[in-house]
């Protein structure tokens, strides 16, 4: 525990850092473009062709389209124009570079400020295309900024459509140029330590524990993560298009992916039940999303993440309420963030936050698993003490060395007989008591031992005559043996022999264990209250969970006069 | 004195019944071995005896019943077991004594010593008498008898609601195993002292107790000494 309670502390220094990373950036000016953030082509003024006249702020473009379907290529000319206005007010500072950012403009295009070209990133009229920087920035100049009206064209290659579907092309307007590398840099940094730690606690959880849900967190924080380091990148270094096709195909995949393996988690975090059912659905949403509508909107299978989370709280799961609110805020984000197209997601801080609650809830859920293993040990511990007493109980013993008493004057042979068999049974019981499992032939030698006892005690003759039996086959100690004595308790009175039948058929992945013996004359209907739930088959059932946990199947009754007792075991 | 083993397990019920007639010697008329439970019962119904001798298997069949039948019957019952986690309650159900197993004869001569001592009394409680009649054995606690009646082989039990029971034991049996505060006042009478009003002179040389509740009861001149010395010594509880 102490491990975690320190990795948390550091998180919450990571959360600090943000926060003071983010104080120092300059306020802001008194100047505002019509949106801070000019985002994305949509709304513009667009037109395929290419006249060095369409950058004039002159000129008029009432008649061109709107921009509202950029995704389809919808003519084979090699250029087209955007355009459009803004409305400047305040004033800038002599010191300030104002710069016009456009991302994830895939080709190569210029800009154009009020009719000057302010950036290029290549020529956008060529076949094949030009790919140029991913982030582009350029400089407004100080003097085309004049409070009033403005005009941004872009004059770009056709092939700018073929874009990640997901990420839409926008402009970002920042008053000083020095503004955008000094915040967003650090909180990216701040970011991927962030999801690194995450990433490499949750795996060396699961790698500790072998819990399913830890691996899918991991992979989840791994899917959400790239897309982190791709944008921290971006802005640190200067990357052509060219690669970012590949590492844009990276985040295409692990990134939706994210939101698959955190549905995962909670699945399996919270054990729900139905796990394929679920599973199947949240994958079928996606699909749908990722191939029909779009990958932005993948988020949206948060909402069933959430869902599922929410029956985790109403059904009292532990820690549930944390995961809970840490998703509600994530899914709002992402969702309103992304799909609802305000641009980013508000910022890190839910993210930040549900990461925090769901490693709470991992490592509460660590820690109550500790206890469950004491627990699960301390049974263990008495089952095994209840072993040893089952047969070095007072009464057994008592009982046979008195047996033993009177058979030194009546016979001595049954006597040294009695005394070897009780020697040969505590040695076996001695030798198993503590294991697991034992092979069955051991468990039929202790059997055949105890029948043996139990014949020169009653005056009877015990017999088990074992069928079909493979002898390496494992089984609980003390099984049969706690059946059979049962069994001598309650079938036969004094001097009544009797036959016990033990069988074990193998059949498609599983072994059915049949106990079968002859019932004495003078029991009668009424006394089959002795095949009754009793302490025996307490500790049967008992064994048998906790070796096959599960797997495993017990009935009993009366057949044809006989007792039976029919335990199946699978996937051995 | 007619013996009655209840064993299930042969060479031990052999070596009880070697035991007791070792033990007994002469005193011993009868003796009879059944294993089962059934074969007791039978038994029970068709011989009267003095001791019955019970394994008190109480994780096998019928245990309770077994016991409850025995100490409701006129004879006195002593275990013999190897449960000796189940003594204590074999004892408030009123049986002789508890005899663990394995035993020798030296621990079965003190038992039946018991039986033959008719000044014995139980230093462990009773909690339940138990009665058997038509509908049945039935367990009453000892607490709710205020005095008995000895009449031939039974005892009239007298309970605090002015019902009346039948215990199939004479009166010099049951006072042996009966609590301490429990004294036999007179040849045919046993009162509990805790519930005495007042005793004396009753004229023509007859003593009487009176009880809280009312009855007067058969007094001995030699038990109304008895007496006057216990309430000189414990004045408070008249």
């Amino acid at each position: 525990m102490k491990k975690h309670v320190f990795i948390y502390f550091f998180v919450v220094l990571v959360l600090f850092s943000e926060l003071i990373g983010q104080d120092t950036v300059l306020p802001p000016y008194e100047i505002s473009l019509e949106n801070k953030i000019i985002y994305p082509l949509a709304g513009w003024k667009f037109k395929a062709g290419d006249e060095q006249e369409w950058a004039d702020p002159a000129y008029n473009d009432s008649l061109w389209q709107q921009s509202k379907d950029i995704k389809k290529k919808n003519t084979e000319l090699p250029v087209v124009w955007f355009r459009k206005k803004f409305n400047i007010t305040g004033s800038v500072d002599q010191t300030d570079m104002p710069i016009i950012t456009a991302i994830q403009l895939a080709k190569a295009f210029q800009i154009y400020w009020d009719g000057q070209l302010i950036g290029t990133n290549g020529d956008p009229d060529t076949t094949p295309p030009q790919y140029g920087d991913m982030i582009k920035s350029c400089i407004i100049p100080q003097n085309l900024l004049e409070p009033g009206e403005h005009l941004l064209a872009v004059r770009v290659n056709n092939d700018f459509q073929k874009i990640y579907k997901r990420y839409r092309i926008y402009f970002t307007f920042e008053n000083n140029m020095k503004n955008i590398r000094g915040k967003t840099i650090p909180v990216y940094h701040f970011k991927n330590g962030f999801e690194l730690l995450a990433i490499m606690l949750s795996l060396a959880l699961f790698i500790g524990t072998r819990h399913t849900s830890y691996f899918f967190f991991g992979m989840h924080r791994i899917g959400y993560g790239i897309f982190t380091l791709y944008i921290y990148l971006l802005y640190s270094y200067p990357i052509s298009m060219k690669y970012n096709d590949l590492m844009m195909g990276f985040v295409q995949v692990f990134d939706p992916l994210s939101y698959v393996f955190l549905g995962l988690f909670v699945l399996y975090f919270f054990d729900i039940p139905r796990k394929k059912l679920h599973l199947l659905l949240q994958l079928a949403v996606f699909i749908f999303i990722y191939v029909f509508v779009a990958i932005r909107y993948t988020p949206i299978v948060m909402f069933y993440t959430l869902a599922l989370s929410l029956w985790a709280v109403i059904n009292k799961r532990p820690s549930s309420i944390l995961v809970f609110i840490g998703l509600l805020l994530v899914t709002l984000d992402f969702n309103i963030g992304f799909v609802m197209q305000l641009g980013f997601s508000t910022g890190f801080y839910p993210d930040f936050i549900f990461v925090f609650l769901a490693l709470l809830s991992i490592s509460r859920q660590v820690s109550r698993q500790e206890k469950e293993l004491q627990h699960v040990q301390l049974h263990n511990a008495r089952l095994e003490a209840d072993l040893l007493k089952k047969n070095i109980q007072p009464h057994f013993l008592m009982n046979t060395l008195l047996t033993i008493i009177s058979l030194i004057k009546t016979h001595p042979e049954k006597a040294i007989e009695l005394i070897r068999a009780l020697a040969d049974e505590f040695r076996i019981i001695n030798k198993i008591s503590s294991e697991r499992t034992i092979r069955i032939d051991k468990e039929v030698e202790l059997c055949q031992r105890h029948l043996q006892i139990m014949g020169l005690r009653k005056s009877a003759h015990y017999e088990l005559i074992v069928d079909d039996l493979d002898n390496a086959a494992m089984v609980p100690p003390m099984l049969f043996h706690t059946l059979i004595e049962n069994g001598i308790t309650h079938a036969y009175e004094a001097y009544e022999s009797g036959t016990f039948y033990l069988s074990g058929k193998k059949e498609n992945g599983y072994t059915r264990y049949t106990l079968k013996n002859t019932v004495g004359n003078e029991h009668t209907a009424d006394d089959d209250k002795g095949l009754e739930e009793g302490m025996g088959l307490k500790y049967v059932r008992a064994r048998l969970e906790e070796s096959f946990s599960g797997k495993w199947g017990l009935d009993y009754g009366r057949e044809n006069g006989n007792w039976y007792v029919n335990i199946e075991l699978r996937g051995e | 004195m007619k013996v009655l083993i209840i064993e299930d397990e042969p060479p031990i019920a052999d070596f009880i019944e070697e035991t007791a007639q070792q033990v007994l010697g002469s005193e011993l008329t009868s003796i009879s071995k059944v294993h089962t439970v059934e074969r007791a019962l039978l038994f029970l119904s068709e011989h009267s005896i003095d001791v019955c001798l019970l394994d008190l298997n109480l994780n096998g069949k019928d245990g309770y019943d077994l016991l409850q039948h025995s100490v409701a019957g006129s004879f006195h019952t002593i275990i013999i077991s190897a449960y000796t986690d189940q003594a204590v309650h074999a004892f408030e159900y009123g049986v002789l004594d508890f005899v663990p197993k394995p035993f020798d004869a030296e621990r079965l001569q003190k038992a039946f010593d018991r039986y033959f001592n008719l000044s014995y009394r139980h230093d462990l409680a009773i909690r339940y008498l138990t009665v058997k009649d038509q509908n049945g054995i039935r367990v009453l606690d000892v607490n709710r008898f205020k005095y008995f009646m000895g009449a031939d082989n039974y005892v009239e039990g007298y309970m605090m609601d002015g019902h009346m029971e039948l215990l199939d034991k004479p009166i010099y049996r049951l006072i042996q195993i009966l609590p301490h505060r429990f004294v036999q006042i007179h040849r045919s009478c046993i009162a509990d002292i805790e519930h005495v009003k007042s005793f004396g002179h009753a004229g023509q040389g007859k003593y009487t107790l009176t009880l809280d509740s009312g009855e007067i009861l058969p007094l001995s001149r030699s038990k109304y000494k008895d007496l006057q010395k216990h309430f000189e010594v414990n004045p408070d509880i008249l």
